[in-house]
């Protein structure tokens, strides 16, 4: 997610609100948590890209997100 | 504001959520492939190019060092392709490339095969799959950037 987050950010992420399109999401794959910007919104799945395209693995990859797997979306970076 | 954020992050329950999936990610490149496979076929053909009889102390030499300069790019190539075949292909490249996993597995089979012979038709052979596997790659990288395009005009 650079620029936006490099290792070791810390960020808060509000649960209680549905993330936007063009916000930074936490979702959860695989038993991990990843954080990646919403695309898109279909049919209540989202498509994820990280926000260093050329080196990301995202949505492009593992395909669209599950509503029940999103977590929240970031509110503020420490 | 920030310090006082930073206590409360002490005090709430914090987890570590990654931005990327693997690391290094997306770095990927069939060329040292290419360039460890055309060695291999380049030491084959300077072996069998060295005088069969009369061999001096520097001809000996030469010999040993090709060998060993096949067998480090044999090595070398099989480690690139299973990088490739690991890492950067995925589930979903099967419908593009149907044969996939034969192409590696064969592929990755004529390295040992190159380590084991001095073979020119088995050189070839390899220069050949680790091509037709550069293709390949091209090929799931264009598709790739096309996808993106596409989802960009969309949410434009």
């Amino acid at each position: 997610m650079i620029p936006f987050l490099n290792p070791r950010d810390e960020v808060i992420v509000w649960k209680h609100s549905k993330p936007k399109i063009g916000d930074a999401t936490v979702f959860k794959k695989n038993n991990k948590f990843y954080i990646k910007r919403v695309k898109k919104i279909e049919n209540g799945k989202y498509f994820v890209l990280g926000d260093n395209e050329k080196e990301s693995i995202d949505s492009r990859k593992f395909g669209w997100i599950d509503k029940k797997d999103i977590i929240g979306k970031v509110i503020y970076k420490i | 504001m920030r310090q006082l954020l930073s206590i409360f992050t002490r005090i709430l329950p914090t987890q570590i959520a990654y931005a990327h999936c693997d690391v290094p990610c997306g770095i990927y490149d069939p060329k040292p492939a290419q360039i460890a496979a055309a060695t291999v076929l380049k030491m084959v053909q300077k072996i069998n190019d060295l005088p069969k009889e009369n061999l001096t102390v520097g001809d000996r030499n030469s010999f040993v060092r090709m060998v060993l300069i096949k067998e480090e790019h044999a090595r070398k190539c099989k480690e690139e392709l299973l990088i490739l075949w690991t890492d950067y292909f995925k589930p979903e490249h099967i419908s593009l490339f149907p044969n996939l996993h034969e192409i590696f597995w064969k592929a990755a089979k004529l390295c040992s095969k190159n380590k084991q012979e001095v073979s020119l038709e088995g050189a070839q052979e390899l220069v050949k799959a680790v091509d037709e596997i550069a293709s390949m790659f091209a090929k799931a990288a264009s598709n790739a950037i096309k996808t993106e395009a596409a989802l960009n005009k969309k949410s434009s």
